[in-house]
């Protein structure tokens, strides 16, 4: 057991950059006897079956998909990768342009935050990500937790929502001073055209650099039908041209064995057109909208070699959103937003006996927003989080206790600034593994937490109120997770959660006009769900293997506002009451192939289930094939994806269609 | 003066509309009969939930309501934001914002004749010396041939124009600036030139006639800080020589008969919504008492010939404001006030256009 802690954590030193703390604390508590492996191979598979261990035992409900599973289950995007994931709902305005975001079990998407190479994106205008910016090529794994994850050596910010999606990049092999470069060209249809770099090599043996970039053009012209009451006609999605590029320059250094210090420049530039809803009888967009963001960040962490451990990390963040509508050139309508944020976090962890682990962190926020809307008040917020963490782990028993202070300052340059807002928020997690062989866990956990109203919801002119409170949350959930090797040559895991939400004060947009709206805590939603994963790993040859992965859910989202209303204990709005997803996947020496499919069931477009504005369950389904040639040192990858095998024509978002069958070819090349 | 031969020619219609309504005998000279056939009422649904325009007809023998009844002789859907119709001759013109098109229908039939497209949003119609006038935040108003139902003369007019009015041969246009905008722009109906562009208070949205003058409804403006109005959206009366605008009243939206406005006030900071009946002759007002019958409502409309008054209302969400996106109802009144029917129309009932044979 020693030994294999030694492999880990070597791996975490040698492999990734800081601020990744996905490996349980027992495993950082050997860091001191580190010595560099150079069996890379040895590792991955010590990683993959780390990983694997972490999902069964966690007490709280995780997913994790890596850069293996992108390709091994044909999934080609972020939105793909999260549509394998069960208790996702995913909102999807069409296109390689349109924006993509994720809500789970029923919270608002502003309820999940995406923590991207260690330190979280925010965006303090609408509270919520947009996932289309980020590309699944640098991408080496994507997880989810609900609730509280196992590690508790992360910042405050990290534990601040109800759920976590987090995104790590791959990061610079360590093992050589020789140069890596990973190059890839990607084609599609409506003129998808996506070339990428990565470069890494170490300068020394304690320092390393990595550049990549990437850029995507897309015409996103594609055909869809148009269902019009009885009459169907065949259309085309209009002024949706983009044109984007990102770019991530990293280094990595490590003056001692025990300590590193990491950081990062990124930035990221879209200008696209709006194609915007469709109508029936016009085509006659001309929104276009340019979107920017840049940030730095730093990371550090140390250790005493002993029983203490201490991180530190920053980042500054700037955004800016441009719009533009060429149908008024008057440009009543353009509107202008830029955000900056200022973020700092120190983290130390204690661990005094075998069994107990203490964390406590902080952090500081500082985020602004100006626009150039008329009667801007340019408001701006200071947010100072602290958290206190035990974990508790003897033989089969886990336990996680979490206190979480919020201060949040809240005012604006030129007049009024929302409330400020203090509030404690306690969660505990609980596994218990109940047998070893075949392995099953059971977990139970609780989570009281809120967001913050957004700055749109603050602020906005004619439609923000300042007199907001937060958004409440209380999460249950109950799960069991078991798995049975039942040869040599097989593998079934399943796992199951149930849970029980409860969404109070929720924040409701309400109308004194048709003009002049505002913001209320009103609302209430309960949720009910289930979900249901399965996994099958299955040799069926010499080099070949099949695998099954599936997972469905079931949610009950209610709306529990007001007994006396026709909408009570109606399913809200866009949430589907069954999604799922399956893929088979076979791999071997000649073409590995994947077949996978997602479906949604129906949705309303509106609380009310007003007639005619259900939105019909889909079910997609997609191909992937690809090859991995190896030429002496290098190698050469070639995929094809097509996607939307049946060509069905489904909507996410109302009047906003999705693409018909598509096609995608990419070219990878590996030094 | 054109104004006061037009102003006669008013009166005339009234008295005899007045007349048809009357059960005495009316002489050896038969009157024409002046009658309502029924009244259109156009919803705009909720482009964000879904929900697409379409087009209730009430029939006035039957008081029977049938809803969505474009869609259901016509098979496809009226498009996305209706938002104003008006009956000319034999035809319904139906203006729908946010496909940029003018929807012709039979009046009686309600078959499609021809979707007319603009270059911008449709916003609203009226009708001058046997035309059709379009107003277009193109910052056009179209002038449609009635009978090739082609626009057969593009006006350049202010910015974002909204509601007009036609008076004798004129066509009286509110340039709303959308917002900012302070004037209004004349046409002449037979040449389809512009005679005038004049100042007004400012954001004026819509323009009645009351058979003697010419009333504007300004939406107000905001205090920079959005904490309240600045201006009150209020109703002006255009004196003739378009330089004063003495108030009426304040109020957010505006109906006209002969020698009366009919306004309600729902004013985003005051929770109590008022109703005022203007009597434009002497300039006595009353307020009516109808919110027993209207939680938020939405437009107001009264019938020349009968004389009644219509008002069309949102129902309320579970949250105690008016709901956008659920069916709303329209109440018909008696000329005393008297509720006489309710009917559900859809999602939004934005305007109402009687179909009656007075031209």
């Amino acid at each position: 057991m020693h030994q294999f802690f030694k492999v880990i954590l070597m791996q975490r030193v040698a492999l990734y950059l800081l601020g990744m703390f996905l490996y349980p604390v027992a495993a950082m508590a050997q860091q001191d006897t580190v010595t560099y492996l150079k069996d890379r191979l040895l590792q991955n598979i010590e990683v993959i079956g780390q990983r694997q261990q972490q999902r069964l035992s966690s007490a709280a409900p995780l997913q994790q998909l890596s850069y293996k599973d992108f390709k091994i289950q044909g999934i080609t995007d972020l939105s793909d990768a999260l549509h394998r994931l069960p208790g996702i709902t995913l909102r999807d305005y069409g296109g390689a342009g349109g924006m993509k975001t994720v809500s789970v079990r029923g919270f608002g998407a502003q309820h999940t935050s995406v923590i991207y190479d260690g330190i979280a994106l925010s965006d303090c205008q609408s509270g919520q990500i947009d996932l289309a910016r980020y590309s699944l090529d640098n991408v080496e794994s994507v997880s989810l937790v609900v609730g509280d994850q196992d590690e508790i050596f992360i910042p405050a910010r990290e534990v601040s929502t109800a759920a976590t999606l987090t995104i790590r990049t791959f990061q610079k092999p360590n093992d050589d001073l020789k140069p890596h470069l990973t190059a890839q060209m990607r084609v599609g249809s409506f003129g998808y055209t996506n070339p990428f770099f990565r470069f890494s090599k170490n300068l020394s043996n304690n320092f390393g650099i990595q550049a990549m970039g990437e850029y995507i053009y897309a015409d996103n012209d594609y055909p869809f039908k148009l269902q019009n009451v009885k009459v169907v006609t065949k259309e085309r999605r209009n002024n949706s041209r983009m044109n984007s590029g990102h770019g991530e320059l990293s280094f990595a250094w490590t003056p001692t064995a025990t300590s590193q210090l990491d950081g990062k420049v990124y930035y990221y530039d879209n200008d696209r057109q709006l194609p915007g809803l469709v109508h029936y009888y016009t085509n006659n967009s001309k929104e276009t909208e340019r979107d920017r963001n840049a940030f730095g960040q730093l990371a550090f962490k140390t250790s005493n070699r002993n029983n203490l451990w201490f991180s530190a990390k920053s980042k500054f963040n700037w955004a800016s959103s441009s719009y533009r509508d060429g149908s008024y050139p008057d440009g009543v309508k353009d509107q202008d937003y830029w955000q900056r944020e200022w973020y700092a976090t120190a983290s130390l962890l204690y661990r005094p006996i075998e069994s107990l682990s203490l964390n406590y962190s902080g952090d500081y926020t500082f985020n602004n927003l100006n626009s150039s809307e008329p009667g801007d008040v340019h408001p701006y917020r200071h947010s100072i989080l602290q958290s206190l963490t035990a974990k508790y782990q003897q033989d089969r028993f886990k336990m996680i206790v979490r206190g979480l202070y919020t201060i949040s300052l809240n005012d604006a340059k030129i007049g009024t600034g929302a409330h400020n807002v203090r509030r404690l928020s306690p969660s505990i997690s609980l596994s218990y593994q109940i047998s070893e062989q075949p392995s099953l866990h059971l977990r139970a956990s609780y989570k009281n937490i809120f967001r913050m109203p957004n700055f749109t919801e603050l602020y906005f002119r004619h439609y923000g109120s300042t007199d907001l409170s937060p958004e409440n949350t209380d999460q249950f959930n109950l799960g069991l997770t078991w798995q049975k090797s039942y040869s040599t040559k097989g593998k079934l895991t399943l796992t199951w959660d149930g849970y029980w939400n409860h969404i109070k004060d929720k924040i409701v947009a309400v109308p004194y006009n048709m003009f002049m709206w505002t913001n209320i805590n009103v609302g209430k939603v309960r949720v009910l769900g289930t979900d249901v994963t399965l996994s099958i790993e299955q040799e069926v040859g010499r080099k070949q293997a099949l695998r099954i992965d599936g997972n469905y859910t079931f949610q009950s989202v209610s709306n529990r506002t007001n007994p006396e209303a026709s909408t009570y204990g109606l399913q809200i709005a866009y949430t589907p009451e069954h999604t799922g997803a399956l893929s088979v996947s076979y791999e071997n020496p000649w073409v590995n192939v994947s077949a996978h499919g997602t479906g949604v069931s129906k949705r309303w477009a509106t609380n009310q289930h007003y007639d005619g504005t259900n939105i019909d369950g889909y079910l997609e389904f997609g191909l992937t094939a690809y090859r991995t040639f190896t030429i002496k040192n290098q190698k050469l990858e070639l995929r094809g994806d097509i996607k939307n095998l049946l060509n069905k024509q489904y909507e996410i978002v109302g009047h906003y269609p999705m693409p018909g069958r598509s096609w995608q070819l990419s070219i990878m090349w590996i030094i | 003066m054109k104004k006061n031969i037009f102003k006669s020619m008013l009166l005339a219609a009234f008295a005899m509309g007045i007349a048809a309504c009357s059960s005495d005998p009316v002489g050896p000279e038969p009157t024409p009969e002046y009658f309502s056939y029924g009244a259109f009422v156009v919803n705009s649904g909720n482009q964000t939930n879904k929900i697409n325009g379409t087009l209730d007809y009430i029939e006035f023998g039957s008081n029977t309501i049938i809803n969505n009844v474009f869609e259901k002789v016509n098979g496809r859907s009226l498009g996305i934001t209706a938002n104003d119709a008006f009956v000319y001759g034999s035809k319904l013109y139906i203006a729908v914002d946010s496909e940029q098109l003018v929807e012709v229908v039979d009046a009686k039939t309600l078959q499609s004749l021809k979707q007319i497209k603009l270059d911008g949003a449709a916003r609203h119609l009226t009708a001058c010396e046997g035309k059709m006038f379009v107003s277009s935040y193109s910052g056009d108003v179209c002038r449609i041939d009635t009978t090739s139902l082609t626009v057969d003369k593009t006006i350049k007019v202010g910015d974002y124009p909204e509601g007009m009015a036609t008076y004798g041969n004129l066509v009286f246009v509110t340039n709303s600036g959308y917002g900012s905008g302070h004037t209004f722009t004349v046409i002449d109906g037979t040449t389809g030139n512009v005679t005038g562009t004049h100042e007004c208070p400012t954001n004026p949205t819509d323009i009645v006639c009351d058979g003697n003058y010419l009333y504007l409804l300004t939406s107000g403006t905001y205090k920079a800080d959005w904490s309240g109005y600045e201006e009150d959206p209020a109703i002006y009366r255009i004196n003739p020589d378009y330089l004063d605008f003495p108030l009426v009243t304040k109020g957010t939206a505006v109906a006209s008969n002969f020698m009366k406005l009919y306004s309600f006030n729902a004013n985003y900071y005051n929770p109590d919504i008022t109703y005022r009946e203007t009597d434009t002759n002497s300039g006595m007002y009353k307020e009516l008492d109808l919110s027993k019958d209207i939680k938020y409502p939405c437009a107001i409309a009264a019938d020349p010939i009968t004389g009644h008054l219509w008002v069309s209302s949102y129902n309320l969400s579970e949250y105690g404001y008016a709901d956008y996106s659920a069916p709303g109802y329209i109440v018909e009144y008696d000329s005393n006030m008297n509720k006489l029917h309710e009917y559900n129309t859809g999602v939004g009932p934005i305007a109402i256009a009687f179909f009656n044979n007075l031209k």
